[in-house]
């Protein structure tokens, strides 16, 4: 048996008003390991990422982190045990500048740490944020809103960074970024990787992600059909193209 | 000149006391859509523990602070009580909800302290004027400026150089996003209403002194103008408070010049057609919606 | 659309039958509390037909109540007492003596006639700015009333009016008003301002506008309330500006909202049940005998238990009794057995999700955001 999963997703069930979204979903993330979940639009990514994060309660099943079940914990109380979510769009606060931005990113921690010890886990985690990303410390007084896309999403990864996650979700983080600059994005994952994170990637683009993680999953209308190593994937992509409509290669200009 | 001199200052003085009322009503807002009409009352109880400290020879000042430790108790008891449960709804329930509060509180201030008005005495320094140059300058008014002008600076600083303030900016844009990054709502909400009821202390007794007597039906002004202050300037909007509490103490300010005294009388009723007009225009308010603390 | 009148009247007379029901067995004893009933019953009626078809909760609906009271009343005040209590009276008001079917119609459309003129400004705004311009509506109005002497006694008591309101005239007048309020919400009018409130920028793209669709259900709603101020005037016959200010707004609002804001059934029922609440409230009040323990509230303990009741019924039952649906009488069952494709009738089950949030957590948002 490999060793205890960091997070475990059994038989899920949720949905919003009446509408059934998700269909006894389960998910395993080892430690250290990264997996996509794919799917096409409406499939039920987001649900599960939201679920995951604590932003939706579900209906049924159950959210198992590092052993502890998490059903129940509160959205606001996950970042704090080391689960951060990068939602769909980024979510920067436009009215405040990059470092305010990565600063609030921190108040998870505030809970388990001492005001000195915060202090310094702050200085930390800004130097840290911006050696992954370097452009940002130039224009770390800037308003969020004024930034590209692509910083946007730095902004959006460094922040979620500073809550010293143990796994880190991110939703499409590529969405409405130029090619060029999803591989700057996905390059600064790769890093993140080989420190030892995990993560869990929503991608339409599956060529992209599909090179990145371990192992993928695919969603369709709130089940899973599918879930394998990367690499299995890889090779059937054409298979998978043709049964469930996943974004093609058209769309992945460079690599 | 003079005159124009003295009425500006009086504009400034009505207008602080409008724009910490809207500041106060604002601040909540912007984290849940809640206009407060039971605003008022919070005025109203400050007053009248006021008034029980008064006679009781408490020295000012213990006076005023325990008027605010009052206030921000009982503004964060009836938030989290009444309001916390409708932190989703939409604005109009709980203007309703907050309607409901209103007529409760004020039915307690009834029980407790009856329906007749209580005088609220002040020391004899708040009611002295200086005058420079033709120009009265009321103690009163001047307190009220300066009061208002901490308020605002402490404000400023609280949200934007405290960490908090960041909560509660970051929670009053993106609520969610927010309770991803480890912000907590009750916090926030704690927070901020304790904020707003320093504010409703403070100007509870400031309002109060100089009209001199409260009633448990006196928190009908208060609301009002902290209302009209809230959407003449823009709801959510801290700028917006301040500007519009400014500009409806200028607009009554101006019209009590301007008005000849037959029609003197109906200036409330104008007033209140001027704000309307002005939202014709500018159905956003002078200063604009949005989510800018 | 007839049958859907038919649910709504037979409340309506149900409530008539049981109001006389109380007049011969009190022997007329709690009459003023029978026609109060009646009042409050066609304002909530009135209420109902703005906040159901428009999504608008109005705080101003007092201002038109005492816009009726005091049309009706000036003209109904005998012009010998009239010239004595109004002396400055422009000539056409101190010589006419209306009967008491004009006061109501003149109440109605004095209402009416504001309603469309301050409509046009408050009608543009949306949701809660909307509510709050109602209010400054309702203190211009207090205003005017308070400063007009010449017209209106200032803030003296007008008195003398004759007291004309008698069952009949409340409970036909009730009785009319719902057959009305029928009509118009399952007219063309009523249709065009649920569309607007159910989806403003959707209903303006298939050619509904704003304004004028909301602005038919306000005028209507004033006229009924202001119906409701002129039988008020000629059964209390005597009353100041005071009488219609905002202590008077709890009563109809809880009425209307725990019967349901989108249900004209709702508002009968709502105004039924309230009206009966506040009279125990009351007797408690001035202290009652109950077995062997006296009972005695302090005054004004209904204010509160009003204000306790709206916030419980927003917490928990928003949609009040009855939400959007009306009460369903359809005669044709009494021909042949009712089909399984008849089961929602007529109360539009298509609006009953959004009618009934008008005063309601959004549920898609509650639940979309995770919270429960």
């Amino acid at each position: 048996m490999t060793a205890p999963a960091l997070l475990a997703v059994t038989d899920l069930v949720a949905g919003y008003g009446g509408n059934r979204v998700l269909k006894e979903i389960s998910l395993e993330v080892s430690p250290g390991g990264a997996i996509a979940v794919l799917g096409a639009n409406g499939a039920g990514k987001s649900t599960l990422m939201k679920c995951i994060s604590g932003l939706l309660k579900p209906w049924q099943g159950s959210i198992t982190f590092e052993g502890r079940d998490i059903t129940g914990v509160p959205a606001e109380r996950r970042a704090g045990l080391g689960v951060v979510l990068v939602p769909e769009g980024r979510g920067l606060f436009t009215t405040m500048t990059i470092e305010e931005n990565l600063l609030v990113g921190a108040t998870g921690l505030r809970r388990r740490m001492r005001s000195g010890q915060m202090r310094q886990l702050l200085a930390e985690g800004l130097d840290r944020a911006y050696d992954l990303f370097p452009v940002l410390k130039d224009r770390r007084n800037d308003l969020a809103a004024k930034l590209s896309g692509g910083q946007q999403q730095m902004v959006a990864i460094a922040r979620a960074l500073m809550a010293h996650p143990k796994l880190l979700l991110l939703d499409e983080p590529c969405l409405g970024l130029a090619p060029k600059v999803g591989n700057e994005v996905y390059r600064a994952l790769r890093i993140l990787r080989e420190q030892g994170m995990s993560l869990v990637v929503v991608e339409e683009s599956t060529r992209r992600a599909l090179a990145f993680v371990d192992r993928a999953c695919v969603l369709k209308l709130g089940s899973k059909v599918l879930e394998d190593d990367a690499q299995n994937l890889t090779r059937d992509e054409a298979l998978l193209e043709a049964y469930f409509g996943l974004t093609s290669e058209a769309k992945d200009m460079t690599l | 000149m003079i005159l124009a001199l003295q009425r500006v200052l009086d504009a400034l003085s009505v207008g602080s006391t409008y724009a910490l009322l809207a500041l106060g009503l604002t601040l909540v807002y912007s984290v849940m859509n809640l206009i407060n009409f039971a605003y008022g009352m919070m005025l109203v109880w400050s007053a009248f523990i006021a008034v029980v400290m008064v006679n009781a020879n408490v020295p000012a000042p213990v006076v005023v602070v325990g008027c605010i430790v009052f206030s921000a108790l009982l503004s964060v008891g009836v938030g989290r009580l009444a309001f916390q449960p409708f932190l989703t709804a939409p604005p109009v329930t709980l203007l309703i909800t907050s309607f409901g509060v209103e007529l409760v509180l004020q039915y307690a201030a009834i029980f407790v302290f009856g329906e007749n008005p209580r005088i609220l005495q002040v020391p004899p320094v708040f009611n002295e004027v200086f005058h420079v140059g033709g120009v009265r300058l009321p103690i009163s008014e001047l307190t009220t400026i300066v009061v208002a002008l901490v308020v605002f600076a402490l404000l400023y600083l609280i949200l934007n150089r405290t960490s908090f303030g960041l909560q509660i900016r970051a929670a009053a844009e993106l609520p969610d996003m927010a309770r991803l990054m480890g912000v907590s709502p009750g916090v926030v909400l704690t927070t901020v209403f304790a904020i707003s009821g320093v504010i409703a202390g403070l100007v509870g007794v400031l309002w109060f002194a100089q009209v001199g007597a409260v009633t448990p039906r006196s928190d009908i002004d208060p609301t009002f103008k902290a209302f009209i202050a809230i959407v003449l300037g823009g709801l959510g909007n801290t700028r917006g408070a301040i500007v519009g509490g400014l500009a409806l103490g200028a607009i009554e300010v101006f019209l009590s010049a301007v008005l000849p005294p037959n029609v003197i009388g109906y200036s409330e009723g104008i007033v209140f057609a001027i704000v309307i007009a002005i939202l014709l225009f500018r159905p956003s308010g002078l200063v604009g919606v949005s989510a800018r603390l | 659309m007839f049958v859907g009148l038919l649910g709504p009247l037979l409340v309506a007379a149900l409530i008539t039958a049981l109001a006389e029901l109380v007049q011969m067995v009190t022997q007329g004893e709690i009459s003023d509390i029978v026609l109060l009933f009646g009042i409050n019953a066609i304002m909530t009626i009135g209420f109902q037909a703005f906040v159901g078809n428009t999504g608008i909760v109005s705080f101003g609906h007092v201002a038109f109540m005492g816009l009726g009271a005091y049309a009706a009343g000036i003209l109904a005040v005998p012009l010998a007492l009239r010239a004595i209590e109004l002396p400055s009276l422009p000539s056409f008001l101190a010589h006419v003596e209306l009967a008491t079917l004009w006061t109501l119609i003149l109440g109605g459309v004095c209402a009416a006639a504001v309603a469309l003129i301050a409509g046009v400004a408050i009608l543009r705004l949306s949701g809660a700015a909307a509510s709050i311009a109602t209010l400054g509506l309702l203190v211009i109005v207090n205003n005017v009333l308070v400063q007009a002497h010449s017209i209106t006694r200032g803030p003296q008591s007008l008195y003398g009016i004759p007291q004309a309101t008698t069952d009949g005239w409340v409970f036909g007048s009730l009785l009319v008003v719902v057959v009305l309020s029928a009509l118009l919400k399952w007219s063309d009018w009523g249709l065009r301002a649920r569309s607007v409130r159910d989806d403003p920028i959707a209903a303006e793209s298939a050619g509904v506008y704003r304004l004028p669709a909301r602005l038919i259900p306000f005028a209507f709603s004033a006229f009924v309330t202001g119906v409701g101020g002129a039988l008020y005037a000629q059964d209390i016959t005597a009353f100041s500006p005071d009488s219609f200010f905002v202590p008077q707004i709890v009563g109809v609002l809880v009425m209307a909202i725990i019967g349901g804001l989108g249900s004209i059934s709702g508002a009968l029922v709502g105004a039924s049940l309230i009206s009966v609440l506040a009279e125990l409230l009351r007797h408690v009040e001035s202290g009652v005998v109950v077995g062997p323990l006296h009972v005695q509230a302090p005054i004004g303990i209904s204010q509160a238990v009003l204000g306790v009741l709206l916030v419980a019924t927003l917490r928990w039952r928003p949609e009040g009794i009855l939400g959007a649906q009306e009460v369903e009488i359809d005669p044709r069952i009494w021909r042949r057995p009712p089909s399984p494709a008849r089961s929602t009738g007529h109360s539009t089950a298509v609006e009953a999700q959004p009618a009934s949030s008008v005063a309601v957590t959004q549920p898609d948002d509650a639940e979309q955001s995770g919270e429960h």
